[in-house]
């Protein structure tokens, strides 16, 4: 996939893209590995919203039962596998939500009460958080160990040019090309409709 | 002077040297500067902390598997995804649960499992349309009493008049895709169903009312797929029992009169 912010051809997009493809096409297989690389992400970010085990488990099982029978939805041409789940899990989340709003809010109209926790905790930023990380996490050698380097370990550049012994440009070039691939996985994750 | 390229903006938000000429121009030019916001935000979310992710219990994925089996086919092949059974048991307990929720009991083997599943797939329709009318509970519909018709007001008056109406909605991500509008002229009862077009993929489209008890629906009729206005002449008596929830469906010629579990789009009418 050409990769509109840096021009180039990301290593990561291309295995990626391979499985969102054969995920399109209705492959059983494709679709077992994209629950295994994302349940993970999935599953933390609607614990993380939700602090419960059961309904985290449930809205799961709920995304990927969605991203099964919507998988035309998914346009790898348009975005991250990872940016399409978190969309996904992120109705799912809300469902959960209001209808704890509604539970809670017909609890308290007894009491003459004004329901104030009701209201779904910010996940936004959690959501860009993982998916960023997962980003991370795929990108392939040797840009990915040289971003992880500049960005988690806070490495200069210079530092990270003596360890890996390539030259400091190659390693400036790297670090702003990841910065701009993730930029357009964040501008994903943010634009998602909620 | 020209807007910096990419790889000047990234340098900008990383704070190295760039330009003179680059930095000030991104000063000055909002869509430059708006860039460059982007990639800071970019790095301080790269940087904040982030949570040891979890995965799953096993027991999520061979509910997921199940659950995907249970539903005919077409659920699989269509191009507007519905998801009927998605959330399904989300707060509505069936007379039968095909689609198996993980907390449920669970399989002995893969053996059994898989003929489980091709049971499912070759005779489950009457206990698929079960667990799909229960999932539409559970999709995020408002199942408020749709209240009082306002059936008998003006009987006299000769004009058509909306008596409820609802946006009709795909299911996973709720985009509008028309509307259905209950419209009263003179002592008839019409459903008017406006849509885009909707391609039905070798079938046809059927419009449907669903009981807001969840437990019953009845055809309505064919619609058309060019999306042009369509109207169905509608007994009161449907309404009055709470056949409230508008659903359009791609059916298969396969001589099967139950709904066929592929929702393109759906929506509850409200007065």
């Amino acid at each position: 996939m050409e990769d509109v912010s840096t021009g180039e051809q990301v290593d990561v997009d291309a295995d990626a893209d391979d499985l969102a493809v054969r995920l399109r096409e209705g492959s059983r297989d494709a679709f077992a590995e994209v629950y295994r690389q994302w349940s993970p992400l999935v599953h933390t970010l609607a614990l993380r919203s939700l602090g419960s085990h059961h309904d985290a488990e449930d809205v799961t099982q709920q995304v990927f039962v969605a991203a099964w029978r919507g998988r035309h939805t998914l346009r790898p041409d348009l975005g991250s596998v990872a940016g399409w789940l978190v969309g996904i899990t992120r109705h799912k989340v809300a469902d959960v939500h209001a209808k704890r709003a509604r539970q809670t809010r017909d609890a308290l109209a007894v009491a003459n009460a004004v329901p104030s926790e009701a209201d779904p905790p910010p996940q936004d930023q959690l959501a860009a958080r993982l998916v960023l990380h997962d980003e991370l996490a795929r990108l392939g050698d040797p840009r990915g160990t040289i971003v992880r380097m500049a960005f988690l370990d806070e490495l200069t550049h210079e530092e990270i040019a003596h360890r890996l012994q390539l030259p400091l440009g190659t390693v400036k070039s790297h670090v702003r090309r990841g910065l701009l691939h993730l930029r357009t996985r964040m501008e994903e994750v943010n634009r998602e409709p909620s | 002077m020209n807007h910096p390229d990419n790889d000047a903006l990234a340098a900008l938000a990383l704070g190295e040297p760039a330009s003179p000429g680059a930095a000030e121009h991104a000063r000055g030019c909002s869509v430059c500067s708006d860039a460059v916001a982007a990639l800071r935000e970019t790095l301080s979310t790269l940087r904040a902390p982030v949570p040891e992710l979890v995965a799953p219990p096993a027991s999520v994925w061979d509910a997921v598997q199940r659950q995907i089996d249970a539903a005919p086919v077409a659920a699989g092949l269509t191009e507007t995804p519905a998801t009927p059974a998605a959330v399904w048991g989300a707060d509505i307990t069936g007379p039968e649960d095909p689609a198996g929720r993980h907390d449920g009991p669970t399989h002995d083997s893969p053996a059994t499992d898989e003929l489980a599943r091709a049971r499912t797939a070759r005779g489950g329709r009457s206990r698929y349309s079960l667990a799909w009318v229960a999932g539409a509970a559970a999709a995020g519909l408002v199942i408020g009493g749709a209240g009082a018709w306002v059936l008998d007001r003006d009987t006299s008056a000769p004009t058509s008049v909306t008596v409820a109406s609802t946006s009709l909605d795909t299911l996973d991500t709720q985009q509008t895709k028309g509307s259905a509008d209950v419209v009263r002229n003179d002592s008839r009862l019409d459903l008017d169903v406006s849509t885009e077009p909707i391609d039905p993929e070798g079938g046809y489209l059927e419009v449907w009312l669903i009981n807001k008890d969840l437990q019953r629906m009845v055809s309505v009729g064919v619609l058309r797929p060019d999306g042009a206005d369509q109207s169905f002449p509608l007994p009161r008596s449907l309404l009055d029992q709470g056949y409230v929830i508008v659903d359009i469906s791609r059916e298969g010629f396969d001589d099967a009169p139950a709904h066929s579990g592929d929702s393109v789009v759906r929506g509850t009418l409200q007065t």
